[in-house]
């Protein structure tokens, strides 16, 4: 298991750094499945933490079921790295005015962005509706 | 290994100092970190720290003696525009009272380490409807130029460049002179004074067309010369147009933007200003700047950072030499030493001494949160350190300042201080930040 001892602000993408991003990314989609989403919020990075309202949060999640998810590659540029990884989610029946939603399950290739701030790394948020994020680098 | 892995690796190995900076924070209070920041050091070895705290209130404190003076004690929020110069033992400030609809320009003192201040001197009534973007420029004759723009109309045009002149070391002032009359649009009021004359650079819009326009005077600010085109500009000019003065030579750069695309453009005099050898830099065609400065030494060694890029990059910091009074330039070099392009640097800051010392430090984002970064030159910007130098614990704090509207890095004999500001957490959208002083010297960085 890695573990951190000192800030790796300064480290460019060391195995340790690697195998922290690894466990982390491990953590949080684990939470996902097991629907801890305390956990995911405070997993997510300190800039969005900082502006966003935990229980505000949390209530935007649980609509989309997470079932399995598998890490296939990770590449580390100094504090920012990109984690590709496949996961298998599902979407329970659900009407939103009249009109009913649903998903079985289904696999999904996707990229998310990880960033090291100071003492770990924190997936970072993205609005995918304004395709930004509230760190600022 | 591949290159990229030897460079890591190079990087690690040349791991830089820590914390090479001591820090002070010498102000318990938040302050608005939207407003400019001024950092001098007067004669009399008095640190001195500028700003405009949370309820618009301007302050000059001097931090070696812990005094604290409140410059607009009257105003508060009316006020804006703040800027300061120093000159010897004095402290000149300028700002803008909007009250009642009208705009007020005054001017303050501050002298003797903060023995004397003098009653604010209004320079202009809401005659020139003042904004602010002032400019103060003094020399030891005891001659302080307040150079600002004004939206009032005349004639046709609007936005003027305004002067007003005090021989007496501030305490009285010519009425406003208009320094652009005949042209419009001169909303970057540009101003350098020496010991003999002062200068403005003012962009200007005449016929439909852009010009980059020379004046000076060599009375004092009694008589200017007619204006002299330096160029017509080929786009907008934006707000950094930046004199500098090396030997006999005057040289001014400016960046804009054209439908082509951003250009940075140079000129210079060796004739006092008649005229002008203007160009490009061939190598910024394209190139969107963020930030520009520049700066010189005694041996005719001239350096122009920025930082910027092409669009769709993150902004990084360069910096651009030339050995001969700026007949020749280097190529861009990237002042940052880090192998990933994945985050912005910005508002590079520049001190060149006669021994070919040059000292450069920028705002980082590579450790996500900001934090304030030093590289540096022993011989002229010939070779550099092989690692950037934090001047703080990487990534534990947010850490910036604000480079459009401040001075906030000097020399003092060996000592490097720089006027930065911390963010209280991590939510970014927060005008509230601690001031704090980071001192360093290259001796104890190496």
């Amino acid at each position: 298991m890695a573990s951190k001892t000192k800030s790796l602000s300064d480290d460019m993408g060391s195995p340790q750094k690697i195998a922290l991003l690894r466990e982390r990314a491990t953590e949080f989609w684990t939470a996902f499945v097991k629907e801890d989403y305390e956990k995911i919020f405070n997993m997510q990075d300190p800039f969005f933490r900082a502006k966003k309202d935990i229980h505000a949060y949390i209530s935007t999640l649980g609509r989309i079921k997470y079932h399995k998810f598998e890490i296939k590659d990770i590449k580390v540029e100094g504090n920012i790295a990109k984690v590709e990884m496949s996961l298998v989610y599902s979407v329970p029946s659900y009407k939103f005015k009249k009109v009913s939603f649903t998903v079985p399950e289904t696999e999904q290739e996707i990229e998310t962005t990880w960033i090291y701030v100071y003492d770990n790394w924190y997936k970072e948020w993205r609005s995918e509706m304004v395709e930004s994020g509230a760190a600022e680098y | 290994m591949d290159m990229k892995r030897v460079l890591i690796f190079l990087l690690i190995l040349f791991a830089p100092m820590r914390a090479a900076a001591d820090e002070q924070l010498p102000f318990p209070d938040t302050f608005n970190r939207f407003e400019g920041i001024f950092l001098q050091q007067d004669d009399k070895g008095n640190i001195w720290t500028s700003y405009t705290d949370m309820d618009g209130y301007f302050h000059m404190k001097n931090v070696s003696l812990k005094k604290d003076f409140v410059i607009n004690d009257k105003s508060g929020r009316a006020s804006t525009g703040f800027t300061v110069n120093r000159n010897g033992d004095a402290l000149y400030i300028a700002w803008i009272d909007k009250t009642g609809g009208r705009k007020k320009l005054y001017f303050r003192a501050v002298a003797g380490s903060g023995d004397t201040i003098s009653d604010p001197v209004l320079l202009d009534d809401n005659q020139t409807e003042a904004l602010p973007r002032i400019r103060i420029g003094s020399n030891s004759g005891g001659n302080v130029y307040v150079l600002w723009y004004g939206e009032r109309a005349v004639g046709k045009a609007k936005y003027h460049n305004y002067v007003a002149v005090s021989n007496d070391n501030g305490m009285t002032f010519s009425s406003p002179q208009n320094l652009t009359m005949g042209y419009g649009y001169a909303i970057y009021p540009t101003l350098l004074v020496d010991e003999e004359n002062a200068y403005i650079f003012s962009y200007v819009l005449k016929d439909k067309k852009f010009y980059m326009i020379f004046r000076k005077t060599t009375d004092n600010g009694k008589t200017w010369t007619d204006p002299v085109v330096i160029k017509e500009t080929p786009g907008t000019v934006t707000t950094y147009i930046k004199p500098l003065k090396t030997g006999n030579r005057l040289y001014v750069f400016w960046y804009c933007t054209t439908k082509q695309g951003p250009v940075t453009q140079k000129a210079f005099s060796d004739d006092g200003g008649k005229t002008w050898n203007s160009s490009d830099y061939d190598d910024l065609k394209g190139i969107s700047l963020s930030y520009m400065t520049a700066a010189s030494d005694a041996q005719g060694h001239m350096y122009f950072a920025y930082s910027g890029g092409t669009m769709g990059q993150k902004s990084n910091t360069y910096i651009i030499i030339s050995k001969d009074q700026g007949n020749t330039w280097s190529k861009p070099i990237s002042l940052r030493h880090y192998p990933f392009t994945t985050t912005t640097t910005v508002y590079p800051q520049i001190i060149a001494s006669d021994d070919g010392t040059v000292a450069a430090v920028w705002v980082d984002y590579r450790n996500i949160r900001s934090n304030i970064y030093l590289q540096y030159s022993l011989d002229g910007g010939e070779t550099w350190q092989p690692g950037d130098i934090p001047l703080e614990e990487p990534g534990r704090y947010n850490t910036s300042y604000f480079g459009y509207a401040s001075e906030n890095f000097i020399k003092t004999g060996d000592t490097y201080s720089i006027l930065a500001y911390r963010l209280p957490a991590d939510d970014l959208s927060m005008g509230e930040a601690k001031l704090l002083v980071m001192k360093f010297s290259i001796k104890t960085a190496r």
